[in-house]
């Protein structure tokens, strides 16, 4: 504690004329009446006339005295010096992710980490500025450059929790990116203490300092959960893991389409994971929820949810010559009922009684309305394509920045191991793209036109070794995917913050994807990705077209969001790591806080009780 | 007679003690009073104070104007159908007392605007206009440490200026102190029974009370009237003084305050409420009444209220 203005303190030699004032006689005014009589009676106390008088105990010279104290006090402003932790900019870093939710500091990490940025903000030297991200899945710069203390305390309060895993990398090299040429700036990172963030990649020129926040966490979560329908049977596993530090037990219940189920105790060590499987699951079920019963320092990740795949039968129609290949890779493509057909038997009748039909080596008079695969199109015009003559190809290439429906034929297809011998030129339409080229020639192309989906593959298959690689029934799955009528999701799963892909058929008007806290969203066309799934829970999506409304439902779990891939939560550790210069948090330059407004406040209300004292005196 | 000796008088009254303030409407108004007692006080001569003594006598004294209450009996019907005017007889055999005025002349009757001691002149006037008028006989006896100054028994009303002069003489230099001791002495200025009206501020600490009850031994019905000044009642003095004791000169150092006056005021009127309880308890009439009355008005309506005058 030091005073900001010691020489004030000369001031409390005032006290002395007040106490002067009480212990000299007080001149009184000489009055003659007809008779003391009643005025002796009435006085408490005759005054002797001495020079001197002792003070007796007043409530007022008390009153007085302490007015003086604080007034002196006030004006002398004592002051507690509150360290500087930053000098220069700074660029603040608050993690967002799920773990910043966990109770086990009061009210919460993400409170005490807002909290700490506002006392960064305020620490802010003269001149300096400040910027803040807030770090998500996708981190985003909420104030940039500002030395405006409210707008930076505004831009803090808006953080909030959110569903997801922490993007530390981005996060850090959008700070990278933000600091000041020539300006001193250091990095700090507000996160909890097992979101893994406890390093720093690469050479970083700025010094970076990670706050973490947290104690002993208590945390039983559900990591995985997921149901299948195969064999006639529905099954579901599920995976829970005890991040805390003590062992932690918890009922496990499970409900199948809201019924509950079943029901098993777990009990899981510090650190510890397990798998739990439910092998014969009512027929029917569409929807699973799990739910741990424990209550501890974190809540969003007790509860999951899982939905069935359903079988879904779809007719598809192949012609062809024979190609063992595709027929086999169709054949064993979940849920579809192959019809093989020759050219020369095939009928138009037969398209129309049939999802999909592909077509190899063959193109009838009339393309059927429907969705269609042409592989290896014979020299003609067709579909609003033209095909000429074959020309030498060979290794196959992906086309970089596909977007929508059609880069989901690619998912999971790894192409770099393809060779093609020959393809056919093809001149595409406007509404298709090509998905794999050889050089310039388009050897896989896909697109939507008004009713309908057509996918291209432009070589025959037994002229690649295509039909060998492990991508193949994977691409052959995606084609069936996005070829298939009605709407569809890369997978029933996703995770917090995770883009959800659509599919939607040929003449879909709009997609209304209703949230689990009954928030309809509305899509229109052209329907690339809904991405608001930030809240763990039950997903409805209902397409509506020409063929009228289908849904489908989709689950968005917490999981992963616990911790940043490839990280390992350094439960154990300082809460404060720094790295890069020293200059941080080794500053000794403090901010003097003065309290003289404090004890200024406390002589007014002094000053009001002494007069309100003497006024009732 | 009454009317004929009346309106000599007044002019009398007023050209000598006009700074009493009395007008002839108020002094014929006076005219019609007569002092009240509550038991018997024959006196050596005749009187028209009412009395609860029967009694008449066939010897006539005098006359004066009837006054609403007067017994009808006695109107005198032969000078009502000379003169117009109705006037009562009055007989020898009616009561004739003697009312003592004792005046406190200290000093500290003469603080107050207007003075207690001029309130008191007039009041000690009043009373004294009204005996002389009813045939009544009055003294007046001053006193402050001691009985010093004494009129003599007076009678008839042609002695009013007289009366007048003394009282205002009386009042005008004033003795040190108040000792109610003094009223002790009355014993040897008076022994025969008869009114006495006491005027004083009552602000003494000495024993007023045995004071009082000397003048009941010697046969005195005893009237008691407390003048204060409007500046005792509320005083308004605020903030540090030496207070100064205008009799005995002892200081008070005070600092009046909002609070030290209400004490004051507590003060006060526990001392006028012992005095009332006194007075009722010993069978005295007492009336209180600031200097700045009125005394046609106020003072008088009190005085009838009180059962003094009628």
């Amino acid at each position: 504690m030091t005073l900001l203005s010691p020489l004030s303190l000369a001031l409390a030699g005032l006290a002395i004329p007040i106490l002067a004032m009480y212990m000299l006689r007080i001149h009184r005014r000489e009055q003659v009446v007809p008779s003391t009589f009643l005025w002796r009676r009435a006085v408490e106390d005759v005054q002797t006339n001495p020079r001197w008088r002792r003070v007796r105990p007043n409530l007022l010279l008390a009153l007085q005295l302490l007015i003086l104290a604080a007034l002196v006090l006030a004006l002398a402003q004592p002051a507690y010096t509150r360290a500087r932790t930053f000098n220069g900019d700074v660029i603040a870093i608050v993690d967002q992710s799920i773990g910043m939710q966990a109770n086990d500091v009061a009210p919460s990490r993400l409170v005490d980490a807002l909290q700490r940025a506002r006392q960064i903000a305020a620490d802010l030297p003269n001149g300096s500025v400040m910027s803040v991200i807030g770090m998500g899945a996708e981190p985003h710069l909420v104030i940039a450059e500002s030395g405006d203390r409210d707008a930076i305390d505004r831009a803090i309060d808006s953080l909030a929790t959110i569903s997801s895993p922490p993007n530390y990398p981005a996060a850090l090299n959008l700070a990278v990116s933000l600091a000041r040429r020539g300006a001193h700036t250091q990095i700090v990172i507000l996160t909890s203490r097992d979101s893994g963030i406890d390093a720093i990649s690469g050479s970083i020129n700025v010094p970076v300092q990670i706050e973490r926040f947290g104690s002993t966490l208590r945390d039983l979560g559900i990591t995985a959960f997921h149901a299948s329908h195969t064999g006639g049977a529905t099954q579901a596993v599920l995976h829970v893991q005890n991040f805390g530090r003590e062992a932690a037990s918890s009922d496990l219940d499970l409900f199948a389409d809201g019924q509950l189920v079943d029901v098993r105790p777990l009990t899981l060590l510090p650190g510890t994971e397990r798998s739990e499987s439910w092998a014969n699951l009512p027929d029917g079920v569409r929807q699973l929820q799990a739910r741990l019963t424990v209550s501890d320092n974190m809540a969003v990740d007790k509860v999951a949810w899982a939905v069935v795949p359903q079988p879904v039968t779809n007719r598809v129609l192949l012609v062809t010559y024979g190609d063992y290949f595709l027929q086999t890779a169709l054949a064993l493509a979940p849920g579809v009922k192959l019809t093989t057909l020759s050219p020369n038997t095939y009928l138009p009748a037969a398209a129309l009684a049939s999802d999909l039909v592909v077509f190899d080596g063959f193109l009838p008079r009339s393309v059927p309305g429907g969705p269609v695969l042409l592989v290896n199109p014979p020299r003609s015009r067709a579909v609003g394509m033209r095909f000429g003559a074959y020309l030498r190809t060979g290794s196959v290439s992906p086309v970089p920045g596909l977007t929508g429906g059609t880069a989901s034929l690619l998912q999971y297809v790894d192409l770099s191991d393809v060779h093609v011998a020959r393809a056919r030129a093809v001149t595409l339409p406007a509404w298709m793209n090509a998905v794999a080229v050889s050089g310039r020639e388009t050897l896989l192309a896909a697109g939507q036109d008004v009713g309908r989906r057509v996918a291209l593959i432009s070589f025959n298959l037994e002229e690649s070794d295509w039909p060998l690689r492990l991508s193949f029934p994977v691409a052959i799955r995606n084609l069936l995917a996005y070829l298939e009528p009605g709407l569809g999701l890369a997978a029933s799963t996703f995770q917090t913050g995770q883009p959800v892909q659509l599919f939607p058929g040929p003449g879909t008007r709009e997609i209304d994807i209703r949230r689990p806290d009954g928030h309809v969203d509305v899509l229109s066309a052209p329907f690339l990705v809904f991405a608001d799934t930030g809240k763990p829970g039950l997903y409805r999506a209902r397409e509506i077209g020409v063929g009228g409304a289908t849904s489908i439902t989709f689950a968005v779990n917490a999981f992963g969001a616990r911790t940043i891939a490839g990280g390992s939560p350094a439960l154990n550790g300082p809460d404060v790591l720094r790295f890069g210069e020293q200059s941080i948090g080794s500053s000794s330059s403090g901010v003097p806080e003065s309290l003289g407004w404090a004890f200024g406040l406390l002589a007014l209300t002094l000053l009001s009780a002494e007069w309100w004292y003497g006024f009732k005196r | 007679m009454t009317g004929a000796s009346g309106p000599r008088t007044y002019e009398e009254a007023r050209r000598t003690h006009h700074d009493l303030g009395f007008d002839g409407a108020f002094l014929r108004k006076l005219e019609r009073l007569s002092l009240v007692t509550r038991r018997s006080m024959p006196g050596p001569t005749a009187g028209s104070r009412r009395s609860p003594r029967h009694g008449s006598s066939a010897e006539f004294a005098d006359f004066r104007d009837y006054s609403v209450g007067d017994d009808f009996r006695r109107i005198d019907w032969a000078a009502y159908a000379r003169l117009d005017r109705l006037f009562l007889r009055l007989y020898s055999a009616e009561e004739v007392t003697t009312l003592t005025l004792l005046l406190d002349r200290s000093r500290s009757m003469h603080f107050g605007h207007p003075s207690k001691a001029r309130t008191a002149t007039r009041l000690a006037a009043v009373f004294s206009f009204i005996a002389l008028h009813n045939n009544d006989r009055v003294s007046v006896l001053g006193w402050g440490e001691k009985i010093d100054r004494a009129l003599p028994p007076q009678s008839g009303k042609a002695l009013v200026p007289h009366v007048w002069r003394f009282i205002s003489s009386l009042m005008a230099i004033p003795t040190p102190a108040t000792d109610f001791a003094a009223l002790r002495e009355f014993g040897h200025h008076r022994r025969q029974a008869g009114l006495a009206v006491v005027i004083s501020d009552f602000l003494t600490e000495s024993d007023w009370r045995s004071g009082l009850r000397a003048l009941q031994i010697n046969g005195q019905e005893v009237t008691v009237i407390q003048v204060l000044s409007p500046e005792e009642l509320e005083p308004g003095l605020r903030g540090d003084f030496n207070l100064r004791d205008s009799e005995n000169d002892v200081e008070v150092e005070v600092t009046i305050t909002p609070r030290l006056l209400r004490r004051y005021r507590a003060e006060l009127e526990a001392h006028i409420t012992s005095l009332r309880d006194f007075c009722r308890h010993e069978g005295m009439a007492f009336v209180q009444l600031p200097s700045d009355v009125s005394i046609p008005d106020t003072a008088m309506a009190s005085l009838r209220a009180a059962g003094v005058v009628g």
